[in-house]
C-alpha cells in the first residue's frame, strides 16, 4: 500500500489565469502558503497582506486553518488575488 | 483588428478561462464567434444569470462586459444583470447602445468611460481569465444580492 504522501504540489493561479506550482505539506497554514504564492506569481517585493486566497468560490477567512484542515489536497487549485480592485 | 486574429487570441486565451471558470465554481465557458458565454450562479437565486463578453477586437481592447436573457442571447443590457449594492455601476453609449458598465479596469466600459480614458493598460489587464474573475468579484465583493435587473 502506498504511503500518504507528505509533500503536496499546489496550484496556484492569479486572477488573470497565470500559475504556478507551490509545494507544500498538509499542516503547513493557508499563510504560509500565501507567502509563497504571492512570492512565486508576484514576485520578492510583493506583500502578502494585499492578496487573499480563494478556495473554489470561497474566499479563505482563517488563514491559520492548515491545508489539510481547509480541505486542500494535493493537486488541489486556489486563486491568489488582491484583496479588492479598483473601483471606478 | 482582423476578426480571425482575435479568434486565435481568443482560443489562446481560452484553456486560462475554462481553469478559472472551473476553480471559480462559473459555468463552463463557450464561445460564438467572438463572443464568449459564460454561466454565473447567485447564491440566493435558482437560476443562473448569463454573461457574455464581447470579444471583438480582443485583445486590442478588453471584453465588454454585459448580461443576456438565457433564453435569447440576443437579448441583453440591463433588465439581465444582477445587481448589487456596491457595485460600481455605470452606463456608457456605443451607437445607438447602452450598456451597463462594471466600472472597474479590465472592463472595456471601464476604458471607454471618459472618466478613464486617458489612463493607459496593457492587454494583460483584460485576459478572458480576468473577466471571469470580475465576475466571482461582482456576485462575492460587491455587496448584497438585491436582485435581478439594474
Amino acid at each position: 500500500m502506498a504511503e500518504k504522501s507528505n509533500h503536496w504540489t499546489i496550484i496556484a493561479a492569479t486572477d488573470s489565469g497565470d500559475e504556478a506550482s507551490i509545494s507544500a505539506h498538509p499542516g503547513e497554514t493557508l499563510k504560509a502558503l500565501l507567502v509563497k504564492a504571492v512570492h512565486e506569481l508576484f514576485g520578492a517585493h510583493a506583500s502578502p497582506d494585499e492578496y487573499e486566497i480563494l478556495i473554489g468560490d470561497v474566499k479563505a477567512e482563517d488563514l491559520e486553518l492548515s491545508l489539510e484542515k481547509a480541505g486542500l489536497h494535493d493537486g488541489s487549485e486556489v486563486i491568489v488575488q488582491k484583496i479588492d480592485v479598483h473601483r471606478g | 483588428m482582423d476578426a480571425a486574429l482575435s479568434i486565435r487570441l481568443i482560443e489562446r486565451d481560452w484553456a486560462a478561462l475554462a481553469a478559472q471558470c472551473s476553480r471559480l465554481r462559473l459555468g463552463d465557458p463557450r464561445r460564438e464567434g467572438l463572443e464568449v458565454f459564460i454561466a454565473v450562479p447567485v447564491a440566493e437565486v435558482d437560476d443562473p444569470f448569463e454573461a457574455v463578453l464581447e470579444c471583438d477586437e480582443y485583445n486590442a481592447v478588453a471584453p465588454l462586459l454585459d448580461f443576456v436573457d438565457p433564453d435569447d442571447p440576443t437579448r441583453r443590457g440591463a433588465p439581465y444583470w444582477p445587481k448589487f449594492a456596491t457595485a460600481p455601476m455605470n452606463s456608457i453609449e456605443i451607437g445607438a447602445r447602452k450598456v451597463p458598465i462594471l466600472c472597474t479596469p479590465g472592463t472595456r466600459g471601464y476604458h471607454l468611460h471618459n472618466s478613464h480614458r486617458a489612463e493607459r493598460f496593457e492587454p494583460a489587464a483584460w485576459t478572458l481569465a480576468y473577466s471571469a474573475d470580475l465576475l466571482w468579484r461582482l456576485t462575492h465583493q460587491m455587496g448584497a444580492y438585491q436582485g435581478r435587473g439594474l
